[in-house]
């Protein structure tokens, strides 16, 4: 049987990986925390292929399955995100990410059987969420050294927060895409303006308020900064604070609810 | 002209127009969308972007047109959609056809159309990047706008015996132009009790097919079969007709390669 009995010692050798590569790349060892930053990805892969060969259908339908491909998918996001913009801390938070993901498959057997609701089996649904989780680290860092910037008035630091914005941007648009996608397959339609649709539209705009700030006024820096923070702050309102919002109760997005 | 005039007059103009939106959504209720069912939309839509285009040939003279072209312009449309979303994400039943909002949508897609065809190409050549991430927006979003009309959904109680009537969202009959019988409804539990798995087994006149959750029946171009909930005599299917949903899905394409692009080549080389 080459299912989850199999597990931890792909998940071992995964994070062994990782956890090098991260490291190398700390110390600005490339092209050395790249290469096993792909073997563990290979690794981890692997064992997909494996699972999905075993049970003879995609693992697509239970909560462990879902936290393997988020192992999975932040771990890729995270090597392209170094492989592009060469942010040396990316691999230990991809990494730590994806570790918690992979304990909590090892620790807690009995979600491998757990199923999810019908509406979440889904394609769409891994690399919706993964995508998301990704982007609001990047926006979340730009966040940071927006504060930063407004504190110390360091010029150094705006280079990182154009690449941060654009690649966390970029991930956050094909989360809100990949949504619609899967939103008209699930329900009919593409965008229903619900509590967290509209939250996500809102966040989009804004972003894109900043980006079109800073290529038209490239001196209107503070301006810029602040609207990173504000756009930060409705992230927030999508991700979580919509839960606690009433507009929220008919919400489509609240699966934790009630099951 | 001062600075004063130049920031003072359009926004009077937005704040007005702004205002009798509200009055018409007031006094009138949501927007006439049925008036701009096909063919309607496509000649409106033509009208309108000629208008656009006219009114881009006139960027030197026209006021209107350099402000529409303005940076004040892009990040007034971006504030207004932003501020629309944030109200949409407020009320637990989003009024999401209101004057307002579509006249939000509309201003937001004029000032876009405009600086689509400003800014394509430059002395240097065509400008993909601007081009694929603007022009896939734009193309969603006039799919959405022009496709509002167009749209119908329908619900269907499907039983043992076969049937042709459909309820739309304010409970008028619509009859359908082929029959559904449902033939087997099989409900999959875990373990745990929670459900698994649903699936219709339905006759669409006389082909069989499954129905399952994010697994619809095409039966048209354009209309597809959704299953949405079970009852005890059967089950309840949804009909959406959305014959632009084929444009707006290569306006989302379009964008998902922008973002793509943007992820690879970020943002920060200007082309201009």
């Amino acid at each position: 049987m080459t299912g989850w009995n199999i597990f931890p010692f792909f998940a071992v050798a995964t994070i062994v990986l990782a956890v090098v590569a991260s490291v190398l790349a700390l110390y600005k060892r490339r092209t050395a925390a790249l290469t096993l930053s792909l073997l563990a990805v290979g690794v981890l892969t692997l064992f997909v292929a494996m699972l999905w060969t075993s049970l003879e259908r995609p693992p697509m339908r239970t909560m462990g399955e879902t936290r393997l491909w988020y192992s999975l998918f932040l771990l890729v996001a995270g090597v392209a995100t170094y492989a592009r913009w060469r942010f040396r801390w990316v691999l230990s938070f991809s990494t730590l990410l994806s570790t918690v993901f992979m304990v909590i498959n090892c620790v807690r057997p009995e979600l491998h059987d757990k199923t999810l609701m019908p509406a979440l089996q889904s394609a769409w649904f891994m690399p919706h969420v993964a995508v998301y989780m990704f982007s609001y680290a990047l926006l979340g860092v730009a966040t940071i050294m927006a504060i930063y910037y407004l504190v110390k008035r360091d010029e150094k630091v705006l280079p990182a927060i154009d690449n941060l914005l654009g690649g966390g941007l970029a991930l956050f648009t094909v989360g809100m895409l990949t949504g619609a996608l899967w939103a008209k397959q699930a329900w009919g339609e593409f965008w229903s303006w619900d509590a967290k649709e509209a939250w996500a539209a809102a966040t989009w705009f804004i972003y894109l308020g900043a980006i079109h700030l800073r290529l038209m006024r490239p001196k209107g820096v503070q301006k810029f900064c602040i609207l990173l923070i504000v756009a930060f702050l409705s992230l927030q309102m999508c991700w979580y604070g919509v839960n606690y919002l009433p507009s929220a109760e008919k919400s489509v997005h609240s699966y934790n609810r009630n099951n | 002209m001062t600075a004063g005039t130049k920031n003072f007059t359009p926004r009077m103009v937005l704040a007005t127009i702004a205002a009798l939106l509200f009055g018409a959504q007031w006094l009138f209720g949501e927007p006439p969308l049925w008036l701009f069912a096909a063919p309607m939309n496509l000649l409106a839509g033509v009208l309108w972007l000629a208008v656009i285009y006219e009114g881009y040939r006139r960027r030197t003279t026209s006021k209107a047109v350099q402000y529409l072209l303005s940076a004040e312009a892009t990040y007034m449309a971006l504030a207004i959609v932003a501020i629309v979303a944030v109200v949409l994400g407020l009320q637990s039943e989003p009024a999401s056809t209101s004057w307002p909002v579509v006249g939000a949508l509309l201003f937001a897609q004029t000032v876009l159309s405009l600086v689509i065809l400003r800014g394509w190409r430059n002395e240097r050549g065509v400008r993909w990047r601007f081009l694929i991430i603007h022009f896939g927006l734009w193309l969603a979003l006039m799919s959405a706008l022009l496709g509002a009309s167009d749209k119908q959904v329908l619900r269907v109680q499907v039983g043992s015996e076969p049937t042709r009537e459909a309820l739309n969202e304010q409970g008028e009959k619509h009859f359908l132009d082929y029959e559904l019988r449902l033939e087997n409804f099989v409900m999959e539990h875990s373990e745990s009790g929670a459900p698994e798995r649903f699936c219709a087994t339905v006759a669409v006149d006389d082909k069989v097919v499954d129905i399952e959750v994010n697994s619809p029946y095409t039966v048209n171009f354009g209309e597809d079969i959704y299953l949405v909930s079970y009852t005890a005599e059967g089950c309840v299917l949804q009909i959406v007709r959305d014959p632009w949903q084929v444009v707006t899905t290569i306006g989302i394409a379009i964008l998902l390669l922008g973002a793509f692009v943007l992820f690879m080549k970020g943002f920060q080389n200007r082309e201009r």
